[in-house]
């Protein structure tokens, strides 16, 4: 048996309904339980539901032999996992954001629930920025003014314009990844390969 | 200040019973390795960070604990033993060939702690220098599997993967210095999707592009090798096939074939390793426990050339890996005089002191 984290929230419909039509018998009552393991109804997978930030630990930990999380939560933690598969939903970007016309220069603050990949998207560009952790409603920061400008996820833009804010840049295209522990990969060799079989079939690119 | 009370970052005390389990765990790997006539080399704790530079490559310093001696010249804790040991046999020039040298100690690597590996972490393992036969590459593999028998180890997977496999590729596809370093990135997190992306913009011929696609999934039983063999033209790349072929051809003559798996997608640490890599893995933990391969280049950085092959064990994780008992002590007998107690242990019995306080 191997075992798959999910992660709760915005992507797990998806996550279920793509896992489903790559043949897995994912019990239908995922979506209501408050159950945090299930078994698949052939006894071939378990399915753990996790916060998706928490995905990368699980997998890179063993505890669980795959998971589905986020391109944004793996170039923020950069866990030691393999990445196999794009799986083309859960798309959005990550944007940086702020009131129309706010530059970016040294000593701006940007507020982040991506630290890192703050951080690191300024120093590349030679910016000396103060960065600003927060874990959510990161869209109050600049109209409080906590901060100037913010990085976050963008699916629709709804939320930054109800916010007053417009997007000063794109800094990633994120959507679903596979992700494999690196030692279950050979010592689940046959479970993992026919799971990447599956899934390749079906997004056949 | 507080901090005297307060344990540094990385490292750990170890108690009974894990000091006793650690304990054990090394003494039969020291016992499997002098079985094999292996000898012991014990080695300085600390070196001139440019050693580890030099074998290690860039990126290295990260990872070290380094300081300044009072001379000024910059000294490092020890990240790597295979280092020292290549380091103090370049430097004589032995009658006799191959050496065969075993080593356990402390290594100390600026890393986040996992799987019951701290910053300081113990480390044995064997090197065979002065052979770039198959047979040193057979006796070395053999010797990590009767170690890890030795120790309990259940369940031992140990994916086989050649250097110059994935460096006769980069090769015979010319790419530039940046796109080969992408691809072994690529490689390396086996991202089939992330391959076929950066492959569509490059210039290679579509017969090409399907074999680099497949790159990631070359990893699995024998069959692999029978799998890549009638993509691969490239004679750096056929002769690493055939070179893994006839190790499995021999482990399978021994008996020995069902711990080993093929990965040719195993691209880490391609500066260091000249030939077979391999890794070592166990159904109970999700870490590897221990690695190793062929390094012919390494001691001729220091010194006098010679081919070498070796590998190293983690002993915390493999005491994770094992979640053994410890072993059982020696009977003991409580002793109230010391002159009894003496007379036992001229018998070599075990005693303990009950003291009144």
């Amino acid at each position: 048996m191997i075992v798959l984290a999910l992660p709760r929230g915005r992507v797990l419909d998806a996550s279920v309904a793509f896992l489903a039509a790559c043949g897995m018998q994912v019990p239908p009552e995922i979506h209501a339980t408050r159950r945090l393991q299930l078994e698949s109804g052939d006894g071939a997978c378990r399915f753990i539901l996790v916060k998706p930030v928490d995905v990368p630990t699980y997998v890179e930990y063993g505890v669980a032999d795959a998971g589905i999380c986020g391109t944004d939560v793996l170039w923020e933690q950069s866990p030691d996992v393999h990445q196999p598969l794009d799986l083309q939903f859960g798309r959005c970007r990550m944007v940086l954001a702020g009131k129309p016309g706010t530059p970016a220069r040294s000593a701006t603050r940007i507020a982040t629930k991506y630290p890192r990949t703050a951080e690191r998207f300024f120093r590349e560009r030679g910016v000396a920025v103060e960065v600003i952790p927060l874990s959510g409603s990161v869209e109050l920061a600049p109209a409080l003014g906590l901060a100037e400008l913010i990085i976050d996820l963008v699916e629709t833009g709804n939320t930054l314009r109800d916010n007053g804010l417009v997007v000063i840049e794109e800094i990633l295209q994120c959507s679903a990844r596979l992700i494999i522990n690196r030692a279950s990969f050979h010592t689940r060799q046959q479970e993992i390969a026919r799971l990447l079989d599956s899934m390749e079939k079906q997004l056949s690119w | 200040m507080l901090k005297a009370r307060t344990l540094a970052p990385g490292v750990q005390y170890l108690k009974d019973p894990d000091s006793r389990i650690r304990r054990a765990t090394a003494d039969r790997l020291r016992e499997t390795f002098s079985g094999w006539s292996y000898q012991e080399l014990v080695l300085p704790i600390l070196d001139y960070a440019q050693s580890f530079h030099l074998a290690l490559g860039a990126g290295a310093e990260e990872r070290m604990y380094s300081f300044v001696d009072r001379d000024g010249s910059l000294l490092a804790l020890r990240p790597d033993i295979t280092t020292l040991v290549a380091k103090a046999v370049a430097a004589d020039s032995p009658a006799n060939l191959p050496l065969r040298f075993w080593y356990g100690g402390e290594v100390f690597r600026y890393e986040n702690p996992k799987a019951g590996q701290q910053r300081e972490f113990y480390q044995a393992g064997i090197e065979l220098i002065g052979s770039d036969s198959l047979d040193s590459e057979i006796e070395v593999l053999l010797i990590l599997v009767e170690a890890l028998q030795r120790c309990g180890l259940e369940s031992i997977i140990i994916p086989l993967g050649h250097a110059e496999f994935f460096n006769g590729i980069v090769e015979a596809l010319n790419l530039s210095e940046e796109a080969g370093w992408s691809l072994k990135n690529l490689v390396d997190h086996k991202d089939s999707w992330g391959i076929g992306r950066m492959i569509s913009g490059l210039d290679i011929p579509p017969s090409k592009r399907d074999f680099i696609q497949e790159l990631p999934r070359l990893a699995g039983g024998r069959e692999i090798l029978d799998r890549a063999e009638p993509m691969i033209q490239n004679p750096r790349s056929r002769q690493a096939l055939e070179r893994l072929a006839a190790i499995f051809e021999q482990l399978s003559a021994l008996g020995a074939a069902q711990h080993f798996l093929i990965d040719l997608a195993e691209v880490r640490n391609l500066d260091y390793y000249t030939g077979l890599i391999f890794k070592v893995y166990s159904k109970s933990l999700g870490f590897e426990i221990g690695s190793g391969g062929r390094y012919d280049t390494l001691i001729g950085k220091f010194g006098n050339a010679r081919p070498a092959v070796g590998f190293s064990v983690g002993l915390e994780r493999l005491r994770v890996a094992l979640s053994a008992e410890a072993p059982r002590e020696d009977a003991v007998e409580k002793q109230a005089d010391f002159q009894s107690a003496l007379q036992l242990r001229r018998q070599n019995r075990k005693i303990r002191m009950e003291q009144t306080s």
